[in-house]
């Protein structure tokens, strides 16, 4: 639809409806027919749910409109927890052909000890219950034809499983590191003798950090051949992204040849929490809890709009009047006055005060 | 008009007074989950049916007139539940923990030609804040009408009977103008101690927008879509906002206006305690009884007491609290002001003439 037809479509419904389009004012009679339908969200249904190593295996059905995707993109995981949805951000770990000739994805979701979302999933979900999937996104993808070093760290292995299990063929050589702590960690372990036998230009190395110690760059250049050295992907917890980054760019490696995923946030180091005033129009909450300052809300009991919580998508971002907040994922401090911060990925330093109107759900 | 004296609570009862309540919000809010999605996924259903075959058919006066009489009844019983159960409950941000895209506070509009933004601001601000406060809560006679004797007579009060019937046939316009008269955007000298968030131009394009669509929508589409009996259409679309209109003008005013309900002074409230504010609450509300039905009807501001108690807990839970708010209200000597529907409609009758005299 031209952008003209689609204002005055979008107007229209607005004038009939009082929403955005005719499928969000059907929304509540197609659901009559269809439980699982939600407007703006593909819905899914739960084929397979499994712990292994550390994580939840979901393999989910997916309807015929879900679009396409790139292997290594991510997308954003919607289930209803005793009624209230909550989201999280998964990479797709399976491949484009599954999806193409079985309409199913695989996703596998780390399992959080702390974390409300993973522990509520597995009693929420069984075979045959729905979950809602937002489109995927995100630009982390092999570029075909060109060399390339793939290096994961714990369930980071996810986008670049799907990456590798997505090739029909390999016709340039290939490095795929993994680094997993303990064979009982090791994710897809009944997939890599088959891919390596698959794909004889590809050098597989499954690195047990538990017996091996840590990965160090040093390792991975040693398994790297010179004809090896082109684009180099990363994925894994941020300390681990970061380090191996600077590795690399100390090699010599160009900075556009590397691109990086990651997941997690840095550890705290604040001992104590700081205290954070939110003024929501002409109300004053003082949070308590522990963690980001998202997160922190969220256990005082405001509920507030966010999104990817790892400060990519933007909408927890917040009108900080006055203190300092440290960047979660960059370790960066900001300034003690006026500015916007990503609630999701920023933690008190010091006494916090922020104002934001409509960040309430 | 038997006004009794407001009783006199010391800070430390009306302490203790606000952490009875919290307690109880803590509870309920406990409860929130499923059963509330659950329920306004039901009510939306059933008033999206009744709006469709309300809308529908109107076609089938085609035949005979006579079809119009039911279909605008469903189609006003639509308008007073997008309005009242489900338009008031969601812009209060009742059901904004459900996370839902659209039935949240913020994106959320509802089939009135009041802008649901100016709609939060003045009622979800001012009025809840200051409830009957008079002079702050500019719903308390929406300006035109004189319920206390706090108020100054003027002239026109003498006929303030028939500018309530007036108010109640054309109250969505009341509403929607409310906040644009508050702040004298078309008439009127500016008053100095008004600040607003939003700018005139800012008030003027939302209200223009909104009312642009709404009537574009009853009076015009959906009577062209119709062609061949555009004009009992029309009628009929009139007819569904009229009775809305009676029907909401008709439960607010039971809501506060009742011969019970308590006003207050400004100077009362300076730097008032949390328990104040419930205490105020209380006694400036007043409930009626019905059955179920007539609860969902009036969106449960026939709990008008425990909404403006807990105005953002989903509203279909305040018939299970009346019980105990009224023994809260008991052990501190607050009346609680509840009636059945009729009694509570004629002490507004009542109390609107009583006031039109000096």
């Amino acid at each position: 639809m031209s952008s003209i037809t689609r204002r005055f479509y979008t107007e229209l419904c607005q004038t009939l409806f009082r929403h955005p389009s005719l499928v969000d004012a059907a929304e509540p009679l197609i659901q009559r027919v269809f439980p699982w339908f939600r407007a703006g969200f593909y819905a899914a249904r739960v084929l397979q749910i499994k712990p292994q190593a550390g994580c939840l295996r979901l393999k989910l059905k997916v309807g015929r409109f879900f679009p396409m995707f790139t292997p290594g993109q991510h997308l954003q995981l919607r289930v209803s927890i005793r009624g209230v949805p909550m989201e999280r951000t998964f990479s797709i770990c399976s491949s484009v052909q599954q999806l193409h000739a079985q309409r199913e994805i695989e996703l596998a979701i780390k399992i959080q000890p702390q974390g409300h979302f993973t522990r509520a999933l597995s009693g929420e979900l069984t075979p045959g219950s729905y979950v809602h999937l937002s489109a995927p996104e995100g630009d982390f993808a092999l570029s075909q034809g060109s060399a390339a070093c793939l290096v994961a760290a714990g369930s980071g292995v996810t986008p670049l499983f799907s990456m590798l299990t997505s090739l029909s063929r390999l016709t340039v050589p290939l490095l795929f590191v993994y680094s997993y702590r303990g064979t009982e960690q090791l994710l897809f372990a009944e997939h890599w003798a088959a891919l390596q036998a698959k794909f004889p230009l590809l050098k597989l190395v499954l690195w047990d950090s538990a017996t091996r110690g840590r990965l160090s760059a040093d390792h991975i250049f040693e398994e790297l051949q010179p004809e090896l050295r082109g684009q180099f992907l990363l994925c894994g917890p941020v300390a681990f992204t970061q380090d191996l980054r600077t590795a690399c760019l100390a090699r010599g490696v160009s900075p556009t040849q590397i691109t990086a995923e990651s997941f997690g946030l840095i550890q705290r180091t604040a001992a104590t929490s700081q205290p954070v005033r939110i003024a929501l129009g002409r109300q004053q909450h003082d949070l308590g809890g522990q963690g980001s300052i998202l997160q922190r809300a969220e256990q005082s009991g405001l509920v507030l709009r966010y999104g990817c919580r790892r400060g990519v998508c933007m909408q927890c971002l917040c009108d900080k009047s006055s203190g300092v907040v440290r960047n979660l994922l960059t370790g960066e401090l900001s300034d003690a006055g006026a500015g916007r911060i990503q609630l999701c990925v920023s933690e008190a330093v010091s006494p916090v005060e922020l104002s934001s109107e409509g960040l309430i759900v | 008009m038997n006004q009794v004296q407001n009783p006199q609570l010391d800070a430390v009862q009306l302490e203790s007074l606000a952490l009875e309540l919290d307690q109880l919000l803590r509870e309920e809010k406990a409860r929130l989950g499923q059963a509330d999605a659950r329920y306004l996924q039901q009510l939306i259903f059933w008033q999206r049916c009744a709006a469709l075959c309300g809308r529908l058919g109107m076609l089938l006066c085609w035949f005979s007139w006579w079809w119009l009489v039911p279909c605008v009844l469903l189609l006003a019983l639509a308008k007073i539940l997008d309005n009242m159960e489900i338009g008031h409950n969601v812009l209060h941000g009742q059901y904004d923990f459900l996370r839902h895209p659209r039935l949240n506070s913020q994106q959320y509009e509802w089939d009135i030609a009041c802008d649901a933004k100016s709609w939060q601001r003045t009622h979800n601000f001012e009025h809840h804040t200051y409830t009957n406060i008079i002079g702050l809560d500019r719903d308390y006679g929406y300006g035109l009408l004189r319920l206390s004797a706090d108020l100054r007579w003027r002239l026109q009060n003498s006929w303030q009977f028939l500018t309530y019937l007036t108010l109640s046939t054309f109250f969505q316009w009341g509403i929607a103008y409310h906040e644009l008269a508050a702040q004298r955007v078309f008439f009127g000298r500016k008053k100095a101690d008004r600040h607003s968030q939003v700018s005139d131009q800012q008030l003027k394009s939302a209200f223009f927008t909104k009312a642009r669509r709404q009537l574009l929508k009853d009076y015009l589409i959906y009577p062209l879509l119709c062609w061949p009996v555009a004009l009992p259409v029309l009628l009929g679309n009139l007819a569904a906002n009229l009775l809305r209109n009676w029907w909401t003008a008709t439960v607010i005013f039971c809501g506060h206006f009742t011969g019970q309900a308590q006003v207050f002074q400004p100077a009362d409230c300076i730097d008032e305690s949390r328990g104040h504010w419930y205490y105020r609450q209380i006694l400036g509300s007043s409930n009626f009884t019905g059955p179920r039905w007539l609860h969902i009807l009036t969106g449960h501001l026939s709990c008008q007491i425990e909404h403006h108690l807990f105005p953002d807990l989903p509203a279909w839970r305040y018939p299970a609290l009346c019980h105990e708010v009224r023994a809260i209200a008991q052990r501190y000597g607050i009346p609680y002001n509840s009636g059945s529907f009729g009694r509570q409609y004629l002490s507004v009758l009542q109390r609107i003439l009583r006031y039109s005299r000096p």
